[in-house]
Order: C-alpha cells, then structure tokens, then sequence
C-alpha cells in the first residue's frame, strides 16, 4: 500500500453532506479537502493537485457545471477525475455533466458510501 | 233564430209533387194535343176531299140532268121536223120570218127555264146557229172550239165542261157573256196570275149536245149550256149545308166561290188559286190535297180538276176548311185539357196535402221529442207509436233511441265528472310541472351563462345549437358566430399527450359516435381560438341522447385550464424543488447510517443495530417517497422525453428479477418466464423506462405474493403488439377497488395491513409510462388467488419525444 493517502477533493455547499463524506472517506484513509462552492474548489483543485474530485451541481456562485468546464479548460487540472455526485437525476442534467467531461455520474441517495469509496479506488489508480 | 218545428219539409213535399204532377199533365196534354190536333187535321183533310168528292158529284149529276134533258129534248119531233124545217131553208138570215122558227124558239126557251140552263141553241149540221133559247145571232157558228163539230160528225150525245169563248158567247148571247164577266182582282200575296187579262170573259159551261136525227140522217144538234161563272147557288147549297168553302175556277181563277175576304164582306171572285195548286191541278193535272193558302187564310183544301171533252184541265171544283176554324176546335180541346189538368192537380195537391201532413205531423211529433232531447232534456215521455207503419217504427225506434241515449248520458255524466276531475287534476300537475320547468329553465338558463366553463351544444349535423358567454370568450368567436357553425370550424384541438396515436381522434366527435360521456385530462389538450392562441383545456364530452335514446348531438364543456397548469407547474416545481431540499438530509441521514451500521462509530450491539436498521430502511422508503412523487410531477408536467433505442425485452425481465431475487428467495417464490419460441424480438423502446415498468409491476408482484407463491412473466404476440403477462398467485386486488388501481397513491386495502412497503405510485407510474409508449396496460385479479398484470408495446416501437427529463 502506497505511504500517499488519495487525495479527495470535495466541492460541496452542504456542510451535512461533505461532513459524512469527509468522515467516512479519513476513515479509510483519504485526505480530504472540501470547498464550498465552485470557485474555491478550482483554487483549491489547482492547490492540492487532488486524485479524485467529487463535485455538487447545485452550489452557490460558481456551479458544479461551471466547475467542471473550467477545470477542463485548465490543462494542468483536466485530467483529474471529476465524479458529480449531485440530488439531481434529470437525464438532461446528466447528460450536460457527461458532456462537460465528468468522470462519472452518481445520485446521493442512490449511493452507497462504500460504493462510492470504491469508486473512487478506481479512479484514483488510474 | 232556428225554428225547431218548421213547416218547410211539407210545404217541400207538396211541392215538388204539384210540380212532378203539372210536369207529367203537362207533357200528357202536349203529346195528347199533339196527337189530337195532327189527328184532328187528317181527318179534316179527309173530310174536306169527301166534300170535294161530293161536290164534283153535284156537278156530275147536274151534268149528267142536262145531257139526258138535252137528248130527251132533242129527241121530241116538234123539234126534229122544225129543225129539219129551219135547216133546209137555204138562206139562214131569213128564217127568223118563219113560223117554225117561232115556235121552235118558244120550245127553247121555255125547256131553257124548265131545266135551269143558261141557253140551248139549236145547230145545223155545219154548227150554224138555227135557233136559241137567247139572242143568238142566227146562221152564225156555234162550235165551242170544235166540240160541237167533233159531236156532229160523230153523232153520238155528248156532255162535257167547256170553255165557251168570249166570241162564241158574244153571238150566243150578250146577255151571257154580261153574265160570265168576271173582274180579276189581286190578292195581297197574289199580284199576277198566268194570265195578264183583266177580266175572264170566257165562260166556263156545263155542256151537253146531242144530235138531232131525222130518218137516220143527222140534221143539226141541240147544244145547251148552263154557265158556272158567277154562279154560287149549287156552292151555297153545298156550304150551307156541311160548312167551307166551294170553288170554281175556270183555268186558275175563281169564277165562283163562297169564299170571301175575310175582313170585307166581297166575295173571293176574280182572285187566282196559289202557286201550288197551280203546279198540282194544272201543270201535273192532279187532285190536290192538302194546305193552301186561299186569298188570305190558310185552309185545308180538296181540288178535282175539271176537263173538257179533249181531257184537257179547264178549270176545277175546290172545297176546304179554313184552318183557324180547326185551330179553335184544337184550342177548345186545349181548353178542356187544362182544366181537366188543373182539376187533376189540385186533387194532387189535397192529396199530397194531406198525406204529408200526417206524415210530418207525426214527424213533428218526433222533431219536438229530438228538439227536447238535443236541448238535453231526457225525461220526456213519448207516446208508444199507434201506428203500424214506417213512422211507427221511426218512433218506437226513436223510444228505444232515446232511452239508450238517456243511459248513455246518465254513464257519460259519471265519465265526464271523473274525467274532469281527472283533467283538473292533471291540469294542477301541468301547471306545477310547467312551474317547476320554468324554474328549471332559468335556474339552467342562469347557471349556463354565469358557469365559467364554456358549454356549447351541438346538433347531430355537428352544428353548434347552444353557446354560452364563457364558450365565446374563451374561443373568440361571438356567439352568433358560433350558432349555426360546424364543430370543426369553431373548435379547433391540438393534442398535447405525450403519444398521439390517432391525430384525427377527437373526444366531441367519439362521445357522439358512441353516446360516452368523455372526460380528458389536465394537459391532454389544447384549443387554438380565434386569434390562434392556444389555450390548454380539459374537455367533457356528453352525448345528447332523446327520449328513445337516439343519439341527437352532444354538449362540450371547455374550461380554461391555462391556471391549472400554471399551478402544476407551479406545483411540480415545487415538489421538484422540495424533492431536492429534501435528497440533502436524506443522503446524510442514509450515509451517517450506513457508518452507523458498519460499526464506523463503534461497535454496536445487537439491539441498536436492529434500531439503526429500522431506521435506515425507513429513510430509504422516504428517499423512493421522494423519487415517485418527483416522477409523478414530471409526469403531471408532462415533459417526460421518450428516447425509443432497440431493447432486448428478455434480458430486461431476467435482469429485473435478477434484482429481486433475494426477496424471491427470501420468500422462496416460484419464478416463471416464459418467452416467444426462439426469443422476443428486439423493439425500439426507451429501455429505462420500460424496465421501471417491469420493477414496479415485478416487484409488486414478489411483494403481494405470500412465501411458497408463484410469480412470473409471459411474453405472447397480440397483433402488431408484444404482450407482457405479469403475473402472481398472491392476495389479489379486492373488486371493489378494482377501478382505482392505477389511481396516484393507490394502495388495496388488504395490503396496507400486510405493512408491506408501497408508495402507492408504481403502478400510476407504470401505467403512465406504457400510455406514454405506445401501449396500453390491464389487469385481472381475483382476490385471494392472485393478479395478472398485462401491457402491450408496439412492435413497431415508440414514437420519439424530446423532453427535459425522466423517470428515476
């Protein structure tokens, strides 16, 4: 096992939320950060140079859709994996992420969270 | 004023019989008179030719007096040696000096007296005059145009008529030829005759000459004479006694008749016999017969031609009857006819009289009582009839009419009061029930026009008939209009349902066709007004069905439901929105459980990991809560995108009970699949979708069923549909609630007591998905022995819809 925990990034304007992902992601051994909206998270995605993002759609200021284009218009941070976890589920809205190059598409209540640390095992070994 | 016992029917009868009686007399005395007076007229005729007869005997026997007298005389001695004397004395001038010629003229004259003629002469052999009972002039010649001469040279005693000319006469005797003169005279018809001289002097003479012989040897001739012109004795003698009129005519005209004018005492003499006598006596030499016109009158008249020794027509004897004497004697007959006639028609008429008026007194009789009785008055008493006859019968008929009618009007009196109790009755109800269809009428009336929905009625021609305020409003069109208009040209749909189908479909024109009331959803359609606005609608389609219930046109109901909408939308926002506020706390409540359960927090002992389970399965009922009623919402918005990609529809249903196979062998199920011989052919579906279906419905199904059950799908081929059989053995779905299945929230009694978990929206769901795809979905269920889910996708496919979003 490598000495480097994953680094997570979360960008999530429920504080609820991206505590029960925070908590159960230090569990197991990820070092997580968390912005509140969209703009400090490319801040903070171009700082902590993080293996996976996990992204809200719906966040104050800056959207999650807004931050997955420009963290894919910005060469260094494009190739980070951007997983939206969002309440929203309107094919519309999943297919507009899709296009803006989200790694993967996942609803809150219809995830787990252990599947969702899987998840993102096997993007961050990419 | 209407007499009720008038006289007229007797007067009529009299009448008309007095009139058949003098029509039948008088045609009787016409034709009686007719044939009388034609009868009356031969006889007549015959009358008069027997007198004509009679007359010419007269002159016959006269004749024949005067040639016995003159043979006879001539025959005497005296006269034959005086003529033998006379007739040898050589100069004739002188023998007036003789003796013999004395006496020989006294024997002439007094045999002239003695036998009432007009001359006798006595002739030489040479017809030379020797001696007459006249003036005669001696020696001269007496031939009377060769008559005298024909009897010499034969010998023979002759008698004849002849004409003796005036000449003849003139040397006979001028005396005689005084005596013959007959004035010509005209009458007023009769201008000319066949002879222009104005006066006859001729004379027309009885004649009869005889030989005189001495010693075998002829020696002269008596010739004697008795004029008939101007002589009317023998005529009177024969009209005195049998009436009419005699002539003589010497040629054409009367020489003596007893004819005279009629309005002048002077006698017809002189005047000429008419035409057609003329033609008949004298040009053909017949006897005439017959009606003539005699100087001024019309007679019926007999004319015998009179002839000369040479046969040749000299004159004629006529005898006749005026006619107008005849016609008095027929219009006497006439006279006594008519009284007779008038006698018999007044016996008529008493007759007639009295016959009818007991007739018609005994239909008076009758006429009171009818009178009596038209005038309602039923109790009278009629006598019993005394007669055996027709009248008897009408009256006993009339007794038995009138008590039947007293019956009769005695059981209509009852009828009449019930009936009229009964219309009253009826009446008072009319008018109550008029009352209250008033009421009815303007309650409609005002509730049509104050109802905020549209309601337009149509005719079974599919023209508008009715239209109300909010109708007109909400379509543009004024309401006159709208009246009269056809229904495609006021209300013009467009569908908004997800799949249209049918595109000509139209609620108003189905509910018509099949008499159904059709009631369409929120959403299903819009209209397209007048100003091409389109307005969202729910329309309620009602047949209008008369009393036999034939189908007579149909009522729309349009309401507006621009506001409606606006609040789903509204609503759906709301619940899309609250939907998503709520996800937050549910995906922390899930996840803080979930670390919870994995013993993230510590270990947990058996206790509160069975609370915390609880909890957990509760929050994610709440999070499938959350998920149907965002379905639900976006179903109700209706912007659900159809995206139809080819489906292995046998792989779906296996992966889908894949997925519930731990409950199913939980519960140890059965499962059934049965699919098409040689696998179901891929459709053109929106696979996420159609499987949502299958999860509900399977899942449902595995739910309801009890431990040991049996469930399963059947894929069958219907038409140009797929069939899909879901089926289970489990509690059923109860009848009575049967027709709310695929209600929002339904849930069957009988399962909410199984606590089983259930929304209540899968199946609205499901039914709203195969609706939206093309197919249609159905069930039959027996409660307590299980369900069977059916729904149809087209093998065709679903049509494409673009959407914003779908189903979770």
């Amino acid at each position: 096992m490598s000495t480097q925990p994953i680094t997570v990034l979360v960008v999530e304007d429920e504080e609820i939320i991206s505590k029960a992902l925070q908590t159960k992601l230090e569990k197991n051994n990820f070092s997580i950060h968390v912005a509140r909206e969209g703009e400090a998270g490319l801040a903070m995605a171009a700082s902590a140079k993080p293996d996976v993002i996990l992204v809200d759609l719906l966040m104050p200021r800056v959207s999650g859709f807004e931050f997955l284009r420009r963290l894919k218009e910005n060469s260094e941070l494009k190739s980070i994996p951007a997983i939206v976890l969002t309440n929203l589920d309107d094919t519309s809205y999943q297919k507009k992420a899709m296009d803006l190059g989200a790694a993967e598409y996942l609803v809150k209540t219809r995830t787990n969270l252990d599947e969702l640390k899987n998840k993102i095992h096997e993007y961050a070994k990419r | 004023m209407w007499k009720p016992f008038s006289s007229s029917l007797t007067r009529r009868v009299i009448f008309q019989v007095s009139l058949l009686a003098t029509i039948m007399l008088g045609a009787l005395i016409y034709v009686s008179l007719s044939n009388t007076s034609a009868s009356l007229k031969k006889e007549i005729q015959l009358r008069v030719n027997q007198q004509g007869e009679a007359l010419s005997l007269i002159f016959n026997n006269s004749l024949e007096r005067l040639y016995f007298d003159t043979d006879s005389f001539a025959q005497r001695t005296a006269i034959k040696n005086g003529s033998q004397t006379l007739s040898n004395q050589p100069d004739l001038a002188t023998i007036g000096n003789l003796a013999e010629y004395a006496s020989l003229k006294e024997a002439l004259i007094d045999e002239q007296s003695a036998r009432d003629a007009s001359f006798i002469a006595i002739v030489n052999t040479k017809a030379q005059i020797l001696a007459a009972s006249t003036n005669a002039q001696t020696g001269k010649k007496l031939s009377i145009r060769g008559f005298v001469d024909g009897v010499i040279k034969s010998g023979l005693p002759v008698k004849s008529i002849e004409v003796i000319p005036s000449a003849e006469l003139a040397v006979l005797s001028p005396e005689l030829l005084e005596q013959a003169k007959v004035t010509r005279r005209t009458t007023e018809l009769q201008k000319t005759g066949w002879r222009d001289k104005k006066a006859e002097t001729d004379g027309l003479f009885m004649t009869a000459v005889s030989v005189i012989k001495k010693d075998n040897a002829v020696i002269g001739a008596v010739v004697s004479g008795i004029l008939m012109n101007n002589d009317v004795t023998l005529l009177e003698d024969v009209t005195q006694k049998s009436g009419g009129i005699a002539t003589i005519y010497l040629y054409d005209a009367r020489v003596a008749t007893t004819q005279t004018y009629r309005d002048r005492n002077e006698s017809a003499e002189g005047t000429l016999a008419s035409e057609d006598v003329v033609n008949t006596v004298y040009v053909s030499q017949n006897n005439f017969s017959g009606r003539a016109f005699e100087v001024n009158d019309w007679y019926l008249m007999s004319y015998i031609p009179l002839r000369d020794s040479n046969n040749e027509v000299v004159g004629s004897i006529a005898r006749g009857i005026v006619e107008s004497e005849i016609q008095k004697n027929i219009s006497g007959l006439q006279w006594r006819y008519i009284i007779v006639g008038g006698i018999a028609l007044i016996i008529v008429f008493i007759v007639t009289s009295i016959i009818t008026r007991q007739i018609v007194n005994s239909l008076k009789k009758l006429a009171a009582n009818a009178y009596r009785i038209s005038r309602g008055n039923l109790d009278i008493d009629i006598k019993a009839p005394e007669r055996d006859d027709e009248i008897g019968d009408l009256t006993h008929s009339f007794i038995i009419m009138k008590d039947k009618l007293l019956e009769y009007y005695t059981k209509l009196e009852d009828l009449v009061a019930k009936r009229t109790q009964e219309l009253r009755q009826k009446v008072k109800d009319l008018e109550r029930a008029q009352h209250s269809i008033e009421r009815e009428k303007n309650k409609s009336e005002s509730i049509l026009a104050n109802v905020g929905d549209g309601v337009l009625a149509l005719d079974e021609n599919l023209s508008f008939i009715a239209c109300n305020e909010a109708a007109s409003e909400l379509l543009g069109y004024a309401n006159t209009e709208v009246i009269g208009s056809q229904l495609d040209n006021i209300i013009v749909l467009k569908s908004l349902k997800l799949i249209d189908a049918n595109k000509e479909y139209s609620p108003i024109m189905e509910s018509i066709k099949t008499g159904q009331i059709i009631v369409t959803g929120t959403g299903d359609y819009a209209i397209i007004n007048k100003a091409k606005k389109e307005i969202p609608v729910t329309i309620t389609a009602a047949p209008l069905i008369d009393a036999h219930g034939v189908i007579k046109g149909g009522v729309v109901v349009l309401r507006d439901v621009t506001k409606e909408q606006e609040i789903d939308k509204m609503k759906s926002e709301f619940v899309s929105v609250a939907s998503h506020q709520l996800r937050t706390p549910l995906s922390a409540s899930k996840w803080f459980l979930e670390m919870l359960l994995d013993g993230d927090a510590g270990k947990l002992n058996d206790e509160q990991h069975e609370y915390l389970d609880h909890t957990y399965k509760s929050n994610e009922r709440m999070i499938a809560l959350v998920n149907d009623l965002l379905n639900v919402s976006r179903i109700e918005s209706g912007t659900i995108a159809i995206e139809p990609v080819s489906s292995d529809m046998d792989g779906m249903v296996k992966s889908v009970l894949f997925e519930l196979t731990p409950l199913i062998k939980q519960k140890n199920i059965k499962t059934v699949f049965k699919t098409l011989p040689g696998g179901t052919p891929k459709i053109k579906i929106d696979s996420k979708l159609i499987r949502q279906v299958f999860q509900n419905l399977l899942s449902n199904a595995v739910k309801y069923t009890p431990e040991g059950g049996t469930t399963g799908v059947r894929i069958t081929k219907a038409g140009k549909y797929l069939q899909f059989e879901i089926f289970d053995s489990g509690v059923g779905i109860p009848k009575a609630q049967q027709s709310k299945v695929f209600k929002k929230f339904f849930r069957a009694d009988n399962v909410i007591t199984l606590q089983t978990e259930g929304t209540g929206l899968g199946l609205y769901v499901a039914k709203s998905v195969v609706d939206a795809s093309g197919g249609k979905i159905w069930f039959t269920s027996v409660e307590g022995q299980g369900t069977s889910f059916f729904f149809t996708l087209p093998l065709a496919g679903s049509k494409r819809r673009e959407g914003e979003k779908t189903l979770i």
